[in-house]
């Protein structure tokens, strides 16, 4: 083959080499030049952020005689939890089914002779909210 | 007839004279015996106004110590002559001992209590003791034996209608089997009315919550309890 001939291949080959990479790094940073935001159009969007309270419920009881002996065939409950939730007061012999209107609540429980165990469960109205409970224990002994 | 007279005389004057005689005596005794009256009354009034003023402290220190009593409260695990080891819900172990004098043991039974003798109580009674305590021994003024109720709460997993029993979630986290008895008395909060309703075991649905009672038979290792009391809080009610 002549020499001239054998230039003119290589430089074929080269050029074509050149060209197909430019080709491809122009594509390329078209395909980049669509991906940009749309920042230099001076808008500016606010992404409001809600603060979401989680409600608490609460519920305090006036455990004054909880483990102590009484004398008495009652007692009165008395305690503080979220309003108008629905409380439950259960025991062995007696179970009752109260709505609070205000914060505080009171009720005249019976008790059985030796152990009461009783158990105060609050349902909050917001019904995402959890429920608490609290356990009292109370000994009615009448010989002593 | 002088002689009469003087007679008659004398006669009368000796009679008037007994008679003045005797009246003073009888005055100087009943002077005598009246300070002794009034002396013994004054002594025996201080005595019955110490005596109630005794008995008053007396009874106001026992009203103050059963105020402020706790007693002690657990299972028996071991019984001994006049003694007896028990332990409570906190793992705590206390030596109970009897009082030939003092120690008086009852039995509650429903609305009543019948004493019974210190030796009538056995291994796994659940006993209330109300004594002095020194460490951990209590010299027992007074033992009941009663039962030991649980009450708790949590979420209906399966119904087993076949042997009619729940699979319940409590709000401990503990998985338990309660049998729903002919016994067992059955409460449905209606979620209208918020009034709570007699119901059946068929209107039981899994995911309500349960609210239950019953009796604590120790070495339970299958976690499976006979109800004496379910209250059902449908899921709808939770439901916005």
């Amino acid at each position: 083959m002549k020499k001239e001939t054998i230039i003119a291949i290589i430089l074929g080959i080269v050029l074509g080499i050149t060209s197909g990479v430019m080709v491809v790094f122009e594509s390329r940073e078209k395909d980049l030049k669509k991906n940009k935001p749309m920042t230099n159009q001076q808008k500016t969007i606010v992404i409001p952020t809600i603060k979401i309270s989680p409600i608490l419920t609460f519920l305090e009881i006036d455990e004054s005689f909880n483990g102590k002996i009484t004398a008495e065939e009652s007692i009165k409950i008395k305690g503080k939890t979220n309003k108008n939730s629905l409380i439950i007061i259960q025991s062995a012999i007696k179970e009752t089914l109260l709505t609070n209107e205000k914060e505080s609540f009171e009720i005249d429980f019976p008790l059985a002779l030796g152990e009461n165990v009783i158990r105060i469960t609050v349902y909050p109205k917001d019904k995402t909210a959890s429920p608490l409970f609290k356990e009292l224990k109370i000994y009615y002994l009448e010989n002593l | 007839m002088r002689i009469k007279k003087n007679l008659l005389l004398v006669c009368f004057i000796v009679i008037v004279t007994i008679f003045v005689l005797s009246q003073v005596k009888k005055g100087f005794f009943a002077l005598a015996v009246d300070d002794k009256v009034v002396t013994t009354t004054t002594e025996e009034k201080e005595v019955n106004e110490i005596r109630s003023f005794k008995e008053k402290i007396a009874s106001k220190v026992t009203e103050l110590q059963k105020k402020d009593q706790k007693p002690i409260v657990g299972k028996v695990i071991e019984v001994k002559n006049d003694q007896l080891k028990i332990i409570t819900s906190d793992r705590e172990e206390y030596q109970v001992k009897k009082d030939e004098v003092l120690t008086k043991t009852y039995q509650i039974s429903g609305n009543r209590e019948k004493e019974i003798d210190f030796s009538k109580i056995e291994k796994n009674d659940y006993i209330i003791i109300v004594g002095p305590i020194l460490e951990k021994t209590i010299t027992a003024n007074f033992i009941y034996i009663d039962e030991k109720i649980i009450i708790g709460s949590g979420r209906v997993i399966e119904i087993n209608k076949s042997d009619y029993s729940l699979k319940v979630l409590t709000s401990e986290k503990e998985e338990i089997v309660l049998d729903i008895e002919t016994s067992t008395k059955q409460l449905l909060l209606n979620i209208k009315s918020l009034v709570l309703e007699t119901s059946g075991f068929s209107k039981i649905k899994d995911g309500d919550t349960i609210h239950f009672v019953f009796k604590d038979n120790f070495n339970n290792k299958e976690k499976r309890y006979s109800a004496r009391k379910i209250l059902i809080i449908p899921q709808e009610y939770f439901i916005k």
